[in-house]
């Protein structure tokens, strides 16, 4: 079996420097940064951590229960699928940065959609 | 634990030494529970001194409503009190003598700020230390000779003060706000190697950390402690 995208980036380790690079990109990005405004930055960044391990196939304990409890509040104030778009477009720049060829990004991607409506609470949880 | 000296500082400050009655294990920039014998009064307090003092330093701002700190303010050496802690995170780590340190703080975040300062310098830090001391009005920033004379002997310690009002004929204060200040001194530095501490209002503190992140520090190397007030402190 091949390794995971998680393994070939450098495991837990990488990650820490990809929620950095991750999180700098949403905070900065006016499109999506609103959502982050009133949170603690250090539970966020293991959130992130949690997210980019789960999407990159690295051990997590993902539930779509805890990412339907976790966004209902933001689904609320209007998080919406074009703001999903705009998290996984820069979740695929975050990956470029980091080396990870296109053809992956793109295996990335897929995962991350899968979380799609669980995030935005819609049909049943996974 | 007995309250050893109180002194008024500017900025209604009480700069209060505490005699320890038997060893206390910390970090300067750590914090204690103070707590009043007659009734269990609790609040917290960061630790001024450098982790090897004799006494305990805390700066304690005066609110004449204060539960605390009134009492603290008309209380006379050899008060005993109790104490908890220490406790939290931010403190200085030995781990890179060369690594730049900028440290920003508002009103009586100075306290952690100048222990961690006097920690990092008697472990021989090397790097540049950059200590920002913010406070709405000149007037009421507290330590200014103290500041002045740590920096004097130290060539790697630069402390500036900045107030969003100066006083007439009070120099060598920058007008410029504290977290302009302080992105403009990350700026000029290797961000990697950047260890930045943040204490005081809550407000400065999440506000400058989100964006000395933006800027390009690692979340990780930005150690804040946010100074909650209390119900009648």
């Amino acid at each position: 079996m091949s390794k995971s995208i998680y393994e070939q980036i450098g495991g837990s380790a990488a990650m820490d420097a990809a929620v950095d690079l991750f999180y700098r990109k949403v905070l900065s990005d006016e499109r999506v940064s609103e959502f982050f405004d009133d949170v603690d930055m250090e539970r966020q960044a293991a959130k992130q951590k949690g997210f980019l391990t789960m999407v990159t196939g690295g051990p997590n304990n993902y539930t779509g229960r805890n990412m339907r409890d976790a966004h209902a509040k933001l689904v609320a104030q209007g998080l919406n699928d074009g703001h999903v778009d705009v998290i996984i477009e820069l979740l695929g720049e975050t990956l470029s940065e980091l080396g990870v060829d296109a053809e992956q990004i793109k295996q990335v991607a897929a995962l991350a959609e899968s979380v799609r409506d669980d995030v935005l609470g819609r049909g049943a949880a996974n | 634990m007995t309250i050893d000296a109180i002194r008024r500082c500017a900025g209604e400050v009480l700069e209060i030494r505490l005699r320890i009655a038997k060893p206390l294990a910390y970090r300067g920039g750590q914090f204690v529970t103070l707590i009043r014998r007659d009734d269990g009064l609790a609040r917290p307090y960061s630790l001024a001194s450098p982790a090897d003092a004799e006494q305990l330093e805390l700066h304690v701002r005066h609110y004449p409503d204060g539960a605390m700190s009134g009492w603290l303010a008309s209380a006379s050496p050899g008060t005993e009190l109790e104490l908890r802690g220490p406790y939290g995170e931010c403190f200085y780590v030995d781990d890179d003598l060369d690594r730049p340190l900028l440290l920003v703080g508002t009103g009586t975040g100075l306290a952690p700020l100048y222990g961690i300062v006097r920690d990092a310098l008697a472990a021989g830090h090397r790097g540049s230390i950059t200590l920002l001391h913010g406070a709405l009005r000149s007037a009421d920033l507290y330590h200014r000779d103290e500041l002045a004379a740590l920096a004097a002997g130290h060539e790697n310690l630069e402390v500036v003060a900045s107030a969003l009002e100066v006083e007439a004929g009070v120099d060598s204060v920058d007008s410029t706000p504290i977290d302009a200040l302080a992105l403009d001194r990350a700026a000029l530095s290797d961000h990697d190697a950047l260890r930045v501490y943040v204490c005081g209002a809550p407000a400065l503190v999440s506000g400058l950390r989100r964006r000395l992140f933006i800027a390009g520090v690692p979340l990780r190397a930005i150690l804040a402690d946010a100074f909650l007030p209390a119900a009648g402190a």
